[in-house]
C-alpha cells in the first residue's frame, strides 16, 4: 500500500495521496488496483485535491471511483448501538413514521415552496420505512438566512427524512431544502455512514434494513476546469478556446486528439510556446498579442519556484530582460517585461490565473488587455496613456487602480470590477462607453481631466455618493442613472447632455449645470427628491424629462426655448415655473401639477395635447401669442378668459 | 423534449421506448394530480436528460405531478429538464418532477 501511495504522491501530489489513503483503505489492498484506476481516469496533476475541495466533488469522487472498482458497498463500520443513539451522537432526534399523521407532523419544519412530496403522497407509509430526524435547533434556523443553498449545509441537513424502499431496500435521504438543491433524494450522497459512521449496521442490526445504494449512476464525473481527451483521461486546462484545451504537461487537446510538445525543448504557458532551442515563445491562438513582446531573444533560461512552478527570464538582444514566472500547473501568474512600449489586441485576453503584471514602458494598449484576468491584484503600466475596450472585465482582486498618464480608454473599461475602490487617472479625457459598469465598492469617482464620457458612465453604481468631474464638456446617455446614493452633482463646463442623465437617481438633491445648452431625453426622470436644479443656459430639452420630480417647487429657465413630451409631468410641489423665451412644447407639458398658481409664456404659439392637464389650483395663465386653442381643456380657456379680464381692468 | 411510447407497465415500471430510436428505457414512474391512469399506448414526451445516465439528477425512480404543486421546481420554459408531458387519447396533460 505504501508503495502505492507514494507512487500516488508523484503523480498528484501528498494531499491527494492521504485522500486516497483516508477514502479508499479496501481497494488499495490490492496493490495497484487504485493507482490504474486513476492513471486511467485522470492525466497526473497536482491540484487534484485541491479541486475537489473547492468545487465540493470529494463524496462525488468516492462513489466514482467504488463503481469504477466494481465496489458495491462502501466501507462500512460495525457497531452495537442503536440507531436512535447513533443519531443523538450526530446531533439528531430520530424518529420513525408508522402513519402519513406521522409523516404529517414533520410539514412545520418546511416552507411551503420546499414541502416534500411525502406530505402528499398517501400510499409512501405503504411503499417505504419513513424516518424523519430532526437536529437539536433546527425550528430555529430561518431559511431566509441561507441565500445560497447548499444541500449539505446546515440548514438543508438540519431535518432530514431517510427512506427505505419495502420492494427493493433502496435508499433515499430527502433535505429541507428539497428541489431547491441539486439531487435532494441523495442528500449524504444516500449514504448513511456519512451521518454517522457505524449507521448502516445499526439500521440493519435493529430494524432489519440494510439499504441498497446504487453506485452505477456515479459512472459519470465532472470536474470543472477539466477535459476528456479521447484517451478517456481529463486533463486539466489552464486556458482553453472553443476548439483547444492548454493542459499541464505540455500538452493540447485539439477535439479529443492529444498533442504533447517535448519537455526538453518546450515549455507550453497558457497558450504560448516557449522554445527554448529557436528562442522564440508564440501564441497557439490567433490573434493574442502576447508573444509580440518577445523579439530578438538572445537567452532563455527556466528555473524552479519555491511554489513548485517556474521561472522562465527572457533576455533580449541588448541585455534587457522579461521575466514569466508560472504556478504549479504552468499557467501564468506574473508577468513582466520593460522591453515594450506598446500593446496590440487581445494582450492575455484568456488568462485566468494571471497575479502580477509588470510593464513600465508601455504607452498603448489594444482592446480585451487580461479581459479574463479575474485574479490579477497588482498591475503597474505607469507610462500608460491611451487603452483600448474591454479592458480588464470582472476582476475580483483590486481594490486601487492608479494609471498617473492615462489619457483615452475605451468602451467597457473595468466591467463589474466588483471590489474596486478608488482610480487614480488624474489625466484622462476622453472616456468611452460603459465605463465602470457594474462595480459595487467604489464610493467616489474623481475624474478632474475628463472632458468627454461615452454611454452608460458608471452605470449600476448604486453607492457612489461623489463624483468630482469638474472639466467634463460633453457627456453621452445614461450617465450615473439608477444610482441611489448621490445627493449633489456640479459639472460647471458641461455644455452637452444625452438622454437618461441621472435618471431614476432618487437621492440626488441638487444638480448645477450651469453651461449646459442641451439636453437629451429622460433627463433626470424620476429623481424623485430632487430640489435644486440649476442650468441657466439650457435652451432645448427633449422628451421625458423632470417627470416624477415630486420635490422641486421652482424652476426658472430664462433660455429654454423648446420642451419634448412630458415635460415636468406630475411634479406635485412645483409651485413656479418661469421660461419667458419658450416657443416650442410637446404633449403633456407641465400636466398634474397641483400646486402650480400662475404661467406665463409670451412667445408660446402652439400647444400640444394634455397642455396643463389637471392643473387643480392654477388660477392665471398668460399665453398672449397662442394661435390655436384646440387642445385648451375648458378649464384652461375659462382661466385664460379670466386673467384676460384682468389684465384689462 | 423526446418523445416516448409506454410499451409495458408493470405493478412497478414503466418500459419506454423512444418513438424515434426504438430504444427501450425503464423507469419506476409514479403520476399525481392525473385523473386518469397513464397505461400502455400512451405517448411520454420528456427531456432527454432524464434518459442520460450522466444527467446530475438521472434517477431510475422518477414522480411526477401538477406544475401549481410545491413539490417540484418552478418551470419557467418547455426545455426545463423537470418538465413531462402524456399524451393519451389526443390530449395533453403538462407534469412536472416532483422531489421528496
Amino acid at each position: 500500500m505504501e508503495g502505492e501511495l507514494n507512487r500516488i504522491k508523484k503523480l498528484y501530489g501528498e494531499n491527494f495521496a492521504k485522500l486516497c489513503r483516508s477514502l479508499f483503505p479496501t481497494i488499495l489492498q490490492e496493490e495497484g488496483k487504485l493507482l490504474g484506476i486513476l492513471q486511467a481516469k485522470f492525466a497526473p496533476t497536482r491540484t487534484l485535491w485541491e479541486d475537489l475541495l473547492d468545487q465540493q466533488k470529494v463524496q462525488e469522487f468516492k462513489y466514482y471511483i467504488y463503481n469504477a472498482a466494481g465496489i458495491k458497498q462502501a466501507q462500512i463500520v460495525d457497531t452495537k448501538e442503536k440507531p436512535e443513539k447513533l443519531m443523538a451522537k450526530a446531533g439528531y432526534k430520530l424518529y420513525r413514521c408508522k402513519t402519513s399523521r406521522d409523516i404529517a407532523h414533520f410539514k412545520k419544519y418546511y416552507t411551503y415552496e420546499e414541502q416534500l412530496c411525502t406530505f402528499t403522497d398517501n400510499s409512501r407509509i405503504h411503499t417505504h420505512h419513513v424516518f424523519f430526524a430532526v437536529k437539536k435547533g433546527a425550528e430555529k434556523l430561518k431559511r431566509s438566512d441561507f441565500e445560497h443553498p447548499r444541500r449539505e449545509d446546515e440548514y438543508g441537513t438540519s431535518v432530514i427524512s431517510i427512506q427505505f424502499d419495502k420492494r427493493d431496500s433502496d435508499i433515499s435521504i430527502k433535505n429541507r431544502y428539497n428541489h431547491t438543491v441539486d439531487n435532494p433524494d441523495s442528500t449524504f450522497y444516500n449514504d448513511l455512514e456519512n451521518i454517522i459512521p457505524g449507521l448502516t449496521s445499526s439500521f440493519a442490526k435493529y430494524y432489519g434494513l440494510t439499504p441498497v445504494i446504487d453506485y452505477s449512476r456515479y459512472n459519470y464525473f465532472d470536474l470543472d476546469g477539466y477535459v476528456t481527451a479521447d484517451d478517456g483521461r481529463r486533463y486539466r486546462i489552464n486556458q482553453n478556446t472553443n476548439d483547444f484545451a492548454f493542459c499541464e504537461n505540455n500538452i493540447v487537446i485539439d477535439d479529443g486528439d492529444i498533442t504533447q510538445y517535448d519537455k526538453a525543448r518546450y515549455e507550453l504557458v497558457d497558450c504560448y510556446l516557449i522554445d527554448r532551442s529557436k528562442k522564440t515563445i508564440k501564441s497557439l491562438i490567433n490573434g493574442d498579442s502576447f508573444a509580440d513582446g518577445f523579439k530578438n531573444i538572445e537567452r532563455i533560461d527556466v528555473e524552479k519556484t519555491d511554489e513548485g512552478g517556474k521561472q522562465i527570464t527572457i533576455t533580449f538582444d541588448g541585455g534587457k530582460e522579461a521575466y514569466i514566472v508560472t504556478n504549479k500547473n504552468n499557467a501564468i501568474v506574473s508577468y513582466e517585461n520593460e522591453h515594450i512600449t506598446k500593446i496590440d489586441n487581445d494582450f492575455m485576453r484568456r488568462n485566468k490565473q494571471l497575479k502580477s503584471l509588470k510593464l513600465p514602458n508601455v504607452e498603448e494598449v489594444g482592446d480585451y488587455f487580461c479581459y479574463h484576468a479575474k485574479t490579477l491584484d497588482e498591475i503597474e503600466m505607469p507610462k500608460v496613456k491611451s487603452i483600448g475596450s474591454c479592458f480588464l472585465s470582472k476582476n475580483e482582486k483590486l481594490e486601487v487602480l492608479a494609471f498617473a498618464n492615462l489619457e483615452k480608454v475605451g468602451d467597457t473599461f473595468l466591467f463589474e470590477n466588483k471590489n474596486i475602490e478608488k482610480v487614480y487617472f488624474p489625466k484622462l479625457k476622453i472616456i468611452g462607453d460603459k465605463f465602470l459598469s457594474n462595480n459595487k465598492a467604489m464610493m467616489r469617482v474623481d475624474l478632474p481631466s475628463a472632458e468627454v464620457i461615452g454611454n452608460d458612465f458608471l452605470y449600476y453604481n448604486n453607492q457612489i455618493a461623489v463624483a468630482n468631474i469638474p472639466n467634463v464638456v460633453e457627456i453621452k446617455s445614461e450617465f450615473m442613472s439608477f444610482n441611489q446614493t448621490i445627493r449633489e452633482i456640479s459639472l460647471p463646463k458641461l455644455k452637452y447632455i444625452g438622454g437618461g442623465f441621472l435618471r431614476c437617481a432618487s437621492n440626488i438633491r441638487g444638480v448645477h449645470l450651469p453651461e449646459v445648452e442641451q439636453v437629451g431625453s429622460r433627463f433626470l426622470h424620476d429623481a424623485r427628491n430632487l430640489e435644486v436644479l440649476i442650468f441657466p443656459k439650457v435652451s432645448a430639452i427633449g422628451n421625458g424629462c423632470l417627470v416624477d420630480c415630486k420635490k422641486i417647487k421652482e424652476l426658472e429657465l430664462l433660455n429654454l426655448r423648446s420642451v419634448g413630451d412630458n415635460f415636468l409631468l406630475t411634479n406635485e410641489d412645483l409651485e413656479k415655473f418661469v421660461a419667458p423665451k419658450l416657443s416650442y412644447i410637446g404633449e403633456n407639458f407641465l400636466a398634474k401639477n397641483r400646486r402650480l398658481k400662475q404661467i406665463s409664456f409670451p412667445h408660446l404659439e402652439w400647444i400640444d395635447k394634455g397642455f396643463l392637464r389637471d392643473n387643480t389650483e392654477l388660477t392665471y395663465a398668460e399665453l398672449p401669442k397662442l394661435r390655436d386653442g384646440r387642445y385648451l381643456s375648458s378649464h384652461m380657456e375659462e382661466i385664460l378668459s379670466k386673467t384676460s379680464e384682468k389684465e384689462s381692468e | 423534449m423526446v418523445e416516448l411510447k409506454i410499451i409495458e407497465k408493470t405493478e412497478r415500471e414503466y418500459v419506454l421506448e423512444l418513438v424515434e430510436s426504438k430504444q427501450q428505457h425503464r423507469f419506476q414512474i409514479k403520476f399525481f394530480d392525473l385523473v386518469k391512469e397513464v397505461v400502455v399506448g400512451d405517448v411520454i414526451l420528456m427531456n432527454e436528460n432524464l434518459l442520460n445516465k450522466g444527467y446530475k439528477e438521472y434517477s431510475r425512480k422518477l414522480m411526477f405531478g401538477a406544475l401549481d404543486k410545491p413539490y417540484g421546481r418552478k418551470i419557467e420554459s418547455r426545455d426545463h429538464p423537470d418538465l413531462l408531458c402524456v399524451k393519451k387519447n389526443g390530449e395533453e396533460y403538462w407534469l412536472k418532477r416532483f422531489w421528496g
